[in-house]
C-alpha cells in the first residue's frame, strides 16, 4: 500500500470518526439540564471549591431522585478555575460552547467572577454565584443574566459594624487580600464602622500567598487599634491569625473578620489561635431548623464528613432555586427563567432567603457569631430587613 | 528618633533576618541541586510540602515535632532518591528542556497526590514549644528564635559536610567537572542521586520547620518556590555563600521596605532586583561566570 493510500485511508476513518463524537453527545444533551461548575479545586481556595461541588452534587442528586424538574435530569460538568480569572474565563467559554452547557453555577475568587459573568452575559448564559462576596458583582458590574446566592460584603459589613462598634471598641485597623474581595471587604467595613462612630486609624493589603506577617503584626501592634479587622481567606488567614496569635497580640487587640476568617474549612489548622474571634455569618451548621438538619444529614455523605459551611449551602440554595425557577417558568429558557428568579422565596437551611428583583441579590438573616473551643456561638443577629443594604444596580 | 530605631527599625531588621534565613533553608537544597548537576528543580517547592505532610502525620501519631522533623527530612530524602533514579535520570542524556518540563510535571502531580492523600483542608503542625520572648517591646514567639538557630545550624551543618568530608568533597568535585571525576573512577550517577537526596531531604526538612508558621498545605511549596528562585538567582546559581547572602538581603529588604511601601510592593522589590541582577551581573553576587 503506497503511503498517499495510507493517508486517505487514515484521514477517511479520523473524518468517520469525528463526525460519529460529535453526533453522540448533542442527543444525550436534549434529555439532560447541563449545568456548568466551575469552581477552584487546587489552589488556596480549593476546600472551598470542594463545598461548592459537594453541595451541588447533593442538591443535583436529590432533584433528579425525584426526576427532576420539567421531566428532565439535571447533569453536571465541572471545571477547575484555579481561582485564575484568565483561566475561569476560558473554562466558562469551554462549558458554554464546547459542553452546550444550559446553566453555569461559579465561582469562589470574585476576581473570576466577575470576568465570567460577561462570559455568560455576551452568551445569554444564566449564572448563579454561590460563593463569591464583591460588592461590584451585585452593584457596578451587576448583571441581567448573573443572580447572587451568597452574601453581598456590604451586607454583611452592615451587620457586623453596627453590632462591632457598640460591643467591642472603636479604634479600628484593617488588615485586607490584595484583591477585588479583600478590599471591597475592607473599603465596605470601614465605611460602615465610621458612619457608626467609629475610627479607620491603618489599613494594610497582603498579596495571595503571603507566608510570613510578622512585618504586617509589628505596624499593628504599633497602632494599637481597639479592634482588628479582617478580610483574608483561604491559606493566608490561617497563618496569619496562628501568627497573630503567636505573638500575643490577641491580648491586647479584640480580632473581628469576614466570614471567611471562621469558616469550616480554616478552623482545625488555626486550633485555639481561633478563639474569641468574632464574625458574621449567614449559616452555621447548628442552626435548629428542619430543613438545616435534613440538609446536614445529607451533606455530609458527599464531603467525607465535613459539615457544610456557608459556602456549600448557598451552593445548595443556588441548584435548588434554579429548579423552583424552571418549574415557575416551565421553561429553560433564559427570560423565562430569569423572570421566574427575581422575587423567587425559598425555605433554605439557612433560613428564609428571597432573590431581590433589583440587583439579583438574595436577602436573608444575618448571625454574629464568636468561635470557642472550635465552634461557634451565636452572639447576636440581624434580621434581613436591617441588613439589606440599597439596591445600586442600574444596569437593568 | 530612638522610638523609630527600637520600636519599628529593630524589629522589622529582626524579623527579616528570621524570613531570610527560612528563604535560606529552602532555597539551599535548590542551589545544592543546580551546582552539582545543572538540574532546575521545579518540584522543590512540592518536596518541601510532602515532607510537612508527613511530618504533619508522624506528629498526628506520635505527638513528638522531633521525630515528625526526622520523617519529614527522610521522606523527602526518599522521594528525592526515587524521582532521581527513575524519572530523571533517564533524561541527562536528551535535551535541558525535558529535564525543567520533568520536574515542573512531577511538581504538578505532587500536588494533586497530596490533595488525594491529605486533602485540601490545611492543617496545624504545632510548635515544639509555644514560649514568646519579651525583646524590642514585642513577645516575640521563641519558636522564630529557635528556627534562626536551627536553620543556621543546618546550613552550618551542610557546609562542613560539602568541605570537610570525603563524600562533601567528592560533590563538589562533580560539580566542578563531572568528567574528570568519572574518570578518576567516581561513580557519578550514585552522587547525582545522592546530591538530589539531600537536596530533596533538606526541603522535607524546612517544609517541618516552617509549618509551624505557615500551616500544613498542598500549595505550600508554590508559595515559597518563586522567592527561593529569585534568591538563588540574585546569590548566583550553585553558589552556596551567594545564596545565603542573598536570602538575608532579600528577607531584610522586604521587611524593613514595608514600613515605607505596601507590603505588595515590597516583594515587587525583589524581583525587580532579580532581573537586575540578570542584566547586569547574570552569575548573581556571588556566582562564577559558566563556561
Amino acid at each position: 500500500m503506497g503511503p498517499l493510500r495510507r493517508f486517505a485511508i487514515a484521514f477517511a476513518a479520523i473524518l468517520v470518526g469525528g463526525l460519529g463524537l460529535m453526533a453522540g453527545p448533542d442527543d444525550a444533551s436534549s434529555q439532560t439540564i447541563k449545568l456548568g461548575v466551575l469552581a477552584p479545586l487546587s489552589g488556596t481556595y480549593a476546600n472551598i471549591g470542594n463545598h461548592e461541588v459537594w453541595a451541588i452534587r447533593q442538591a443535583v442528586e436529590q432533584l433528579n431522585r425525584k426526576g427532576g424538574v420539567l421531566g428532565r435530569k439535571f447533569e453536571i460538568v465541572t471545571e477547575d478555575d484555579e481561582a485564575n480569572p484568565p483561566i475561569g474565563v476560558r473554562k466558562a467559554t469551554k462549558l458554554i460552547a464546547q459542553d452546550k452547557v444550559d446553566f453555569l453555577v461559579g465561582t469562589v475568587h470574585s476576581g473570576v467572577t466577575l470576568q465570567i459573568m460577561s462570559v455568560a452575559e455576551k452568551h445569554k448564559k444564566i449564572l448563579l454565584i454561590p460563593v463569591s462576596e464583591a460588592a461590584a458583582i451585585t452593584e457596578e458590574n451587576c448583571s441581567k443574566y448573573a443572580f447572587r446566592i451568597s452574601g453581598n460584603a456590604r451586607l454583611q459589613a452592615n451587620g457586623l459594624g453596627a453590632w462591632m462598634v457598640q460591643n467591642l471598641g472603636k479604634r479600628y485597623y484593617f488588615i485586607g487580600a490584595d484583591y477585588a474581595m479583600g478590599r471591597s471587604g475592607v473599603a465596605t467595613m470601614a465605611e460602615v464602622v465610621k458612619k457608626n462612630g467609629g475610627e479607620d486609624i491603618g489599613e494594610v493589603f497582603a498579596p495571595l500567598g503571603t507566608t510570613d506577617f510578622a512585618s504586617y503584626l509589628g505596624k499593628i501592634k504599633a497602632a494599637a487599634p481597639d479592634v482588628l479587622f479582617l478580610t483574608l481567606a483561604g491559606n493566608d488567614v490561617v497563618r496569619f491569625v496562628t501568627q497573630l496569635d503567636s505573638f500575643g497580640l490577641k491580648k491586647q487587640i479584640k480580632v473581628a473578620g469576614s466570614p471567611q476568617m471562621i469558616e469550616t474549612n480554616v478552623l482545625p489548622a488555626m486550633g485555639a489561635a481561633a478563639d474569641d474571634l468574632v464574625s458574621v455569618t449567614r449559616y452555621v451548621y447548628t442552626l435548629d431548623r428542619p430543613e438545616n438538619k435534613t440538609f446536614v444529614e445529607g451533606f455530609v455523605k458527599y464531603s467525607n464528613g465535613e459539615m457544610p459551611n456557608q459556602y456549600s449551602e448557598s451552593s445548595y440554595d443556588a441548584i435548588m432555586m434554579l429548579a423552583m425557577a424552571i418549574e415557575k417558568a416551565q421553561s429553560l429558557e433564559e427570560g423565562k427563567v430569569i423572570a421566574a428568579l427575581e422575587g423567587l422565596s425559598f425555605a433554605a437551611p439557612r433560613g428564609n432567603v428571597t432573590i431581590r428583583a433589583g440587583d439579583h441579590q438574595t436577602l436573608h438573616d444575618k448571625y454574629i457569631v464568636q468561635v470557642k473551643g472550635g465552634k461557634y456561638q451565636i452572639i447576636g443577629k440581624k434580621v434581613a430587613a436591617e441588613v439589606a443594604g440599597p439596591d445600586l444596580c442600574a444596569k437593568f | 528618633m530612638t522610638t523609630f530605631l527600637a520600636g519599628t527599625l529593630l524589629p522589622q531588621l529582626l524579623h527579616g533576618l528570621v524570613y531570610g534565613m527560612t528563604l535560606a533553608l529552602v532555597a539551599i537544597g535548590l542551589s545544592l541541586v543546580f551546582g552539582v548537576m545543572h538540574v532546575i528543580n521545579f518540584a522543590h517547592g512540592e518536596l518541601l510540602m510532602v515532607g510537612a505532610f508527613v511530618g504533619f502525620t508522624a506528629h498526628a501519631l506520635t505527638g513528638s515535632f522531633w521525630l515528625a522533623l526526622l520523617a519529614g527530612g527522610a521522606a523527602g530524602a526518599a522521594l528525592g532518591g526515587i524521582i532521581e533514579r527513575f524519572t530523571l535520570r533517564p533524561l541527562y542524556a536528551r535535551n535541558p528542556m525535558y529535564l525543567l518540563l520533568g520536574t515542573y510535571g512531577l511538581s504538578l502531580v505532587l500536588v494533586e497526590v497530596a490533595r488525594i492523600v491529605w486533602g485540601a483542608v490545611p492543617q496545624k503542625l504545632p510548635p515544639p514549644f509555644e514560649l514568646s520572648v519579651h525583646i524590642l517591646g514585642l513577645d516575640y514567639p521563641a519558636y522564630r528564635l529557635a528556627l534562626l538557630a536551627f536553620t543556621s545550624a543546618i546550613l552550618a551543618a551542610l557546609w562542613l559536610f560539602l568541605t570537610r568530608t570525603q563524600a562533601g568533597t567528592i560533590i563538589r568535585g562533580v560539580a566542578q567537572d563531572r568528567m574528570i571525576m568519572e574518570a578518576l573512577g567516581v561513580n557519578v550517577s550514585r552522587v547525582f542521586t545522592g546530591t538530589f537526596a539531600l537536596g530533596a531531604g533538606l526541603a522535607g526538612a524546612s517544609g517541618v520547620l516552617l509549618a509551624p508558621l505557615v500551616a500544613v498545605y498542598t500549595t505550600m511549596g508554590l508559595d515559597v518556590i518563586l522567592s527561593a528562585f529569585a534568591v538563588i538567582i540574585i546569590g548566583g546559581l550553585g553558589s552556596f555563600p551567594g545564596t545565603l547572602l542573598a536570602s538575608i538581603i532579600v528577607g531584610m529588604v522586604e521587611s524593613v521596605s514595608t514600613i515605607w511601601i505596601p507590603p505588595t510592593s515590597a516583594k515587587t522589590l525583589t524581583f525587580i532586583a532579580m532581573v537586575v541582577i540578570l542584566l547586569v551581573r547574570p552569575a548573581g553576587l556571588l556566582g562564577e561566570e559558566t563556561r
